[in-house]
Order: structure tokens, then sequence, then C-alpha cells
């Protein structure tokens, strides 16, 4: 059996979006890490966030209440 | 401020090396090291929290250009578990005690070397992402699954 269809096994959803990702899989490992990443880091402005220099919370529950009492919920950062 | 960038990426282990700092990459930007094609902002180093690291760890931010006042140092130095950098030459977030992981020595004991960096191991990144349990990270969790289960079978082959 050769790698993809053994790969394919493992994407035991047979949705598109399987087949979709194993596709994205394969093409980013043949990329070098520097390519990886210059494909993956994006710089958008986060409001909020991105409004200080430094924070810091003695711990990651203070973290994530701050997260959901702060920012916009759009962002994503709060819990389901 | 642009996008991060691979070098600078090198510059983190550069630095963190020359000091002597125990860190992971970890999140969304350790994933993409090990191949998980997707989009990200933001760079995550998971760090040992121990007296002689956080010393460490501060002497390599201010390697980096980060300019820390003594009372960031002292922080940095203490542990806290996140802390969020934006006074630097790129943004970094220092996670000393990630969601889903008990002991960084575990982690440590199953990371990946890529190309020099060390990165935590997929399942190690997918804990972290499910315990934190944010929308963002739901989205993303079942693609970041398949890719573990890719990335372990392609590995196995080799």
């Amino acid at each position: 059996m050769n790698n993809q269809a053994d790969t394919i096994e493992i994407l035991t959803d047979a949705s598109s979006d399987s087949q979709e990702w194993l596709e994205e899989f394969e093409a980013a490992a043949r990329r070098t890490p520097e390519m990886r990443m210059r494909y993956a880091f994006i710089k958008t402005y986060k409001p909020v966030l991105d409004d200080a220099t430094y924070r810091s919370f003695d711990s990651m529950e203070d973290y994530r209440r701050w997260c959901e009492d702060n920012l916009p919920s759009w962002l994503g950062y709060g819990r389901v | 401020m642009g996008a991060f960038e691979y070098r600078q990426a090198q510059e983190i282990n550069d630095a963190f090396n020359r000091n002597g700092v125990r860190y992971l990459f970890i999140g969304k930007s350790g994933a993409v090291l090990l191949g998980f094609p997707d989009t990200t902002q933001d760079a995550h180093v998971f760090v040992e929290r121990s007296p002689a690291n956080g010393s460490a760890i501060a002497a390599a931010l201010r390697d980096l250009g980060f300019s820390l006042t003594q009372e960031q140092t002292a922080e940095i130095e203490r542990g806290k578990d996140f802390v969020q950098l934006k006074n630097g030459p790129f943004d970094l977030d220092l996670v000393f005690a990630p969601d889903g992981i008990e002991r960084f020595e575990d982690a440590w004991q199953r990371h990946v070397d890529v190309e020099g960096f060390p990165v935590c191991h997929p399942d190690d990144i997918i804990a972290s992402k499910a315990a934190a349990n944010r929308a963002r990270d739901r989205e993303s969790l079942p693609r970041l699954k398949a890719f573990r289960d890719y990335w372990i079978k392609q590995k196995t082959m080799r």
C-alpha cells in the first residue's frame, strides 16, 4: 500500500474536508520550516490585546477570564 | 511590526540556547514548525518554571532586545503562568503553565526536534488546546488532530 492510501485510512472521515486536509498536509510536508512559517504567520491588529506592551497573569485561569472580560468575542479567545 | 518570521524564531533559539533556557515551541507556532499548514499570529514558547530558567529567560530576552522593567524581570524570574511580551523586536508569549500539560519535564521527554528547534509533541499541542477550550481552538482541533495522525504515520514510515 502506498503512503497516500495509508494516510487516507487514517482520515477515516470520508468527507471532502479530509481529502483536502490530506493534500494540504502533504504539500506542507514538502516545504522547509522556513517556508511553512512564511506562509503561516500573519499580522493583523487585535483590539485591546495589542494595546499594551506587557501583560502577565498569575494563573492561566486569570488569563482566560481576562480575555473573556476584556476582548471582543469575535476574536475567539473566550471559552466555549 | 510585521508578521513573525523564521529568522526571529532562529534568534529566539540562538538566544535561549546561549543562555541555557529550557523551552519548547508550543501552540500553533509549534504545530507550524512540525508541518501543520495553517495561519497564526502569535509565537508561544513553553518555558520551564525554575529560578535558574527564569533568570536565563530574562537574560535571553534582553539579548533579543526586549525592554524589561525590574518588575517585569522579577515576574519572569518568578515564573508567572502567562506573560505576554509586546515590548521587543517581535511579539512573544511565555507560557509557564500551559493548560493540559502537567509538567515541563514530561513535555520535554516527548518533544520533537525540527532543524534544531525544540517543539512540543503534537499530542501536547492538542492537549493544551483542548484543555484551553477556547472557541478559536475548538475550530482548529479536528484539523490539528487529523494532522497529528498524518504526522505520526509519516514518522513510522520513515
